[in-house]
C-alpha cells in the first residue's frame, strides 16, 4: 500500500509552477493495478518518481509501508553510463540485497543482451537500455512496479516477453503505469486515476478512467 | 515498551541498509574513477609516491636541504600526505552530488552515502598509499618513525575532518552553481603552494604568515610535522582554529546541502 498524506508538489516551467499536486491524500491498496492517464505535462512521471521516493515532495507525507516498491522504470534510465550492464546489474543487486549471481543470471536470460552486457551501457540504444532496466527490475523482485512508457520500445518480439513476465509476476506483485496506449493500459490494469491540473481523480476501471480523460481533451 | 522493540530492529535495519548502499558506491567508485583498466586503482595509490619521488629529486639536485630532520624525502612526505588527501578529498566532493545524481533514481542511495563513500574511499586510499611509502623509507634505511604517534592520529584525524567539511560546503556551492568546480581547482593550485608542504610555516615573515593562518590546511601540515619531528613546536599551528573549521565546514555544508535537497532531487 503506498499513501500519500496531504502531498503538494509542483515544478517549474521557465517562470511558471506546474502544480501535479495540491495537498492530495490517497493511497493505492495491494492486490490491483493502477493505470496514470493525463496530458502530456500533467505530471504522471513525477507523480510515479514521488510514489518511488525519487523525488521530493515540498509539502506532506509518502508512506510506502512494507512494500517494496521498484525504481521507475522508464526511458530515461538508472544506468551509470560508464559502467558496463554487468556492472550496473552488481550496484543494483548490492543495494537492494539480493544475489549478485541470481539477479545477473535472470537478467542475462531475459534481456537476451548478450556480449553486450560486459559494454558500458553508453553504447547501448534506448532500446537495450529499456530491456536492461527491465529485466533488472523483474529480477530484483518488487511487490510494486512503476512502469513509464516502458512497453512501448523494443521490437515485437521482446514486449511479447515483457508481457509474458509481466502475467506472471502480476499473479503477487501490482503495476502502476503510465502509457499514451489504450491497449497497454487495458491489458494490464484494473483501475485508473487521471491527473488534471493538480488534481488526481480515481475510476474503478480503466475504461472510466480513459472516458474522463476524453472529456478533457474535448473542453 | 512497545516503542523500543519496534524501533530498535528498524534502526538496525536501516543502519545495515546503509552500510550495504555505501559499500556498493565505494565498489563502483573504484571502478569507475580509477577506471576500467586493471591498474586504474593501483594509479591511485601509486601518484603520491611518484610525487613525493619526483620533488624530493628535483630538490636533491638544486641541492636543498630538508628544512626539518634529515631527510628531504621525509619531510615532503610529512606535507604532501595531508596536503593531497584534502585535495583529493575536496574536490571529489565539490563533484560528489554531480557525479551520482543518476544513482538518486535508487530511493536507497542518498546524497549523504555518496559523501560518506567518497570519504573513506580517498582516506583509505591515502593511508595505504602513506603506508606502503613509510614501508619503502623503513626499507631504504630511512627513518620514518613519528615521534607522538597519537599526536599524529589526532591531526590526521582532524586534517580528514576539516577536508569532509570544506569539501561539503564546495558541493554545495557546486550544486548551486556547477562552473564553481573549475573555481575550486583554481583554489586548489594556489593551496598547492601556499599548505607549507615546501616550507616550514613558522619561518614564514610576520605579514605573509598572518595570512596564511586563515588557511586550516596549512595548520594540518604544522599539525603534523609537530608530532612527526622531535624538538619541531609549531608556534603557528592554533588547534582551536582547525577544530573551529573543522566542525563549523561540516555543520555548514551538511545544512547547505539539506537546505538545496530539492535541486539535488531535481
Amino acid at each position: 500500500m503506498i499513501s500519500f498524506e496531504a502531498v503538494s508538489k509542483a515544478y517549474r516551467v521557465g517562470w511558471d509552477r506546474k502544480t501535479v499536486l495540491d495537498e492530495a491524500t490517497f493511497s493505492v491498496p495491494r492486490g490491483q493495478s493502477m493505470a496514470v492517464i493525463g496530458v502530456n505535462g500533467a505530471g504522471k512521471s513525477t507523480l510515479l518518481r514521488l510514489m518511488a521516493g525519487t523525488s521530493l515532495p515540498d509539502g506532506g507525507y509518502i508512506r510506502r509501508g512494507d512494500a517494496r516498491v521498484s525504481f521507475p522504470l522508464g526511458f530515461a534510465g538508472s544506468f551509470n553510463p560508464e559502467l558496463t550492464g554487468l556492472e550496473n546489474i552488481r550496484f543494483a543487486s548490492r543495494v537492494y540485497g539480493r544475489s549478485i549471481s541470481k539477479v545477473t543470471r535472470f537478467v542475462e536470460d531475459f534481456s537476451d543482451l548478450g556480449n553486450h552486457l560486459s559494454m558500458p551501457t553508453k553504447t547501448y540504444s534506448s532500446g537495450m537500455k529499456a530491456r536492461l532496466a527491465f529485466g533488472l527490475s523483474m529480477a530484483l523482485d518488487f511487490d510494486v512496479y512503476l512502469v513509464d512508457e516502458i512497453t512501448a520500445v523494443g521490437d515485437a518480439n521482446f514486449r511479447k516477453r515483457c508481457e509474458e513476465v509481466f502475467d506472471e509476476r502480476r499473479k503477487h506483485s501490482d503495476v502502476i503505469m503510465v502509457s499514451h496506449s489504450d491497449g497497454t493500459l487495458k491489458r494490464f490494469c484494473d483501475t485508473s486515476c487521471v491527473l488534471d491540473n493538480g488534481r488526481l481523480s480515481f475510476f474503478p476501471t480503466v475504461d472510466d478512467g480513459l472516458a474522463a480523460y476524453a472529456e478533457i481533451l474535448a473542453r | 515498551m512497545s516503542g523500543t522493540d519496534t524501533y530498535l530492529p528498524e534502526l538496525r535495519r536501516a543502519a545495515a541498509l546503509q552500510l550495504r548502499v555505501i559499500g556498493a558506491l565505494i565498489l563502483r567508485e573504484m571502478r569507475t574513477r580509477f577506471g576500467h583498466s586493471k591498474f586504474g586503482y593501483f594509479w591511485a595509490l601509486g601518484e603520491p609516491i611518484v610525487h613525493i619521488a619526483i620533488l624530493s629529486a628535483l630538490f636533491s639536485f638544486i641541492s636543498r636541504a630538508a628544512q626539518l630532520g634529515t631527510s628531504v624525502e621525509v619531510f615532503f612526505f610529512t606535507g604532501l600526505v595531508p596536503l593531497l588527501l584534502y585535495m583529493r578529498l575536496t574536490q571529489m566532493l565539490t563533484t560528489v552530488i554531480g557525479a551520482n545524481r543518476m544513482l538518486f533514481t535508487y530511493p536507497m542511495v542518498r546524497p549523504i552515502d555518496t559523501i560518506i563513500g567518497r570519504v573513506i574511499l580517498e582516506t583509505a586510499t591515502i593511508v595505504l598509499s602513506a603506508f606502503l611509502m613509510g614501508m619503502a623509507f623503513h626499507v631504504l634505511g630511512i627513518p620514518v618513525l613519528p615521534d607522538d604517534p597519537l599526536r599524529l592520529l589526532a591531526a590526521f584525524g582532524a586534517t580528514v575532518l576539516v577536508s569532509t567539511g570544506i569539501g561539503c560546503v564546495s558541493a554545495a556551492i557546486c550544486v548551486q552553481y556547477q562552473s564553481w568546480n573549475v573555481i575550486w581547482s583554481w583554489i586548489q593550485k594556489a593551496t598547492y603552494f601556499i599548505a607549507g608542504v615546501f616550507f616550514v610555516v613558522d619561518t614564514v615573515p610576520e605579514p605573509v604568515r598572518e595570512l596564511l593562518y586563515w588557511i586550516a590546511i596549512t595548520h594540518c601540515v604544522a599539525w603534523i610535522r609537530s608530532a612527526y619531528y622531535p624538538g619541531y613546536e609549531s608556534h603557528f599551528l592554533d588547534v582551536r582554529y582547525v577544530m573551529f573549521v573543522g566542525i563549523g565546514s561540516l555543520a555548514a555544508g551538511l545544512l547547505l546541502l539539506r537546505a538545496l535537497r530539492y535541486k539535488i532531487y531535481e
